[in-house]
């Protein structure tokens, strides 16, 4: 029963810039209409190797992240087959336990569990996610004065102390969700943060 | 007519937390109470030694902090001879020109500039801000899972690339200022605390 899972994670929503949620604070619209994307540089669960995967949630949040009752819609890539699929899904339904699981417990309820292809082409902060005609964004980084991207480190959430958060804006954040009873949102110039995780269980 | 300053920059504002000026955006509720302290913690003007002196901005910021016009009160640090305070008014209006010559073009109208007793005991986003009778502010970061401290590097207008700013909370801000028709009393709301570099030959 262990998974060992690294890679980048996207998070896209409808806050202003520089989503609360990421420092444990209520969204800035009191719910958070939110993608979040995580892809799998390197991962394996129960002896299935699931690098080069992506694992996509289209989630209401009602209220504050930690106090849970997400609604949830769950997505993975295309070119996952079935013991890829199945393993993926079981952690993320805290199936597995670990780290995971913690996160898992925050869903209320899941609506739908889907593959589609999926793109995740981002690197410090800059580039896109597509998937099928459910998702299209595209996100830019903050920069300072001598053009490095702005980062937020040590945030609560991390799950590798001392990695950096790329703080971003999406120039696109488009979700067609509405078929899942999950709100469409066509937004411009809203929260887009690029992280990295390391989840291990063993 | 050159300076150098190196020191600590404190911002409490009425924004939520995380204040979107930092990054260029807009201030959350469209308009920004703000209250800064600029810590010298080395540095001269001229010839002039101003280190341990801290300058207090209080700003009634209209729109985006970029769109300028911002009506300011000046408060020198009590503490500063007659020679420093005329040092540091002279760099924070402009005169010395220079990076903070480009900061003072912002403010559309400075109402007062005064001596006023300054408190700045604030290290890595934590402590306690007074600046004059006008404003008081208690402050501590967010802590990430290993209890450090949760910073931004590299925001678009630090003066010390690669140095970190806490992204603090402040407990307490308190603004009262008949000056600038500001009277506010708030709980856990923005506070910022980061490095500052002004160097001008």
């Amino acid at each position: 029963m262990g998974y060992t899972l690294e890679g980048s994670i996207l998070e896209v929503c409808n806050c202003n810039v520089l989503c609360p949620c990421w420092i444990g604070e209520d969204p800035d619209n009191g719910t958070c209409d939110t993608v979040i994307a995580y892809h799998f540089d390197k991962g394996e669960i129960d002896g299935v190797d699931v690098s080069g995967h992506t694992l996509v949630l289209l989630a209401f949040v009602p209220g504050n992240i930690l106090k849970g009752n997400w609604k949830v819609a769950v997505y993975v890539d295309d070119k996952a087959n079935e013991a890829q699929m199945q393993a993926i899904t079981d952690v993320w339904t805290g199936k597995k336990g670990g780290p995971v699981a913690d996160l898992a417990g925050l869903v209320g309820e899941v609506v739908a569990v889907e593959q589609a292809p999926i793109s995740f082409k981002l690197h410090e902060g800059k580039g896109s996610v597509q998937m099928g005609d459910v998702l299209d964004m595209e996100m830019e980084p903050y920069r300072g004065p001598t053009g490095e991207v702005t980062t937020l480190n040590e945030s609560v959430f991390t799950t590798i102390p001392g990695a950096p958060a790329w703080v971003g804006k999406a120039s696109k954040y488009i979700r067609r969700s509405s078929k899942h009873g999950l709100a469409d949102v066509n937004l411009k110039d809203h929260n887009a943060i690029q992280g990295t995780f390391r989840f291990e269980h063993n | 007519m050159p300076y150098t300053l190196e020191g600590r920059l404190l911002e409490v504002c009425n924004c939520n937390i995380a204040c979107p000026c930092w990054l260029g955006e807009d201030p959350d509720p469209g308009f920004c109470y703000s209250a800064e302290g600029y810590r010298v913690d080395k540095g001269a003007i001229d010839a002039v030694d101003v280190a341990g002196l801290t300058v207090g901005v209080l700003s009634d910021v209209p729109g985006n902090i970029l769109a300028g016009n911002h009506r300011v009160v000046l408060v020198i640090d009590d503490n500063a001879s007659p020679e420093q305070e005329q040092a540091l008014v002279d760099l924070f209006t402009g005169k010395k020109g220079g990076p903070v010559a480009e900061l003072s073009t912002l403010w559309g109208e400075v109402v007062a500039i005064e001596r006023g007793r300054i408190i700045f005991e604030v290290e890595k986003g934590k402590g306690h801000l007074e600046i004059g009778a006008y404003v008081e502010a208690d402050l501590a970061p967010y802590l990430g899972p290993t209890g450090e401290p949760t910073v931004w590097i590299n925001t678009p207008f630090t003066s010390v690339p690669g140095n970190p700013a806490y992204v603090a909370k402040a407990s307490l801000y308190r603004n009262d200022n008949p000056k600038l028709g500001i009277k506010l009393n708030l709980k856990d709301h923005n506070a910022i605390q980061g490095d500052f570099r002004f160097e001008h030959n």
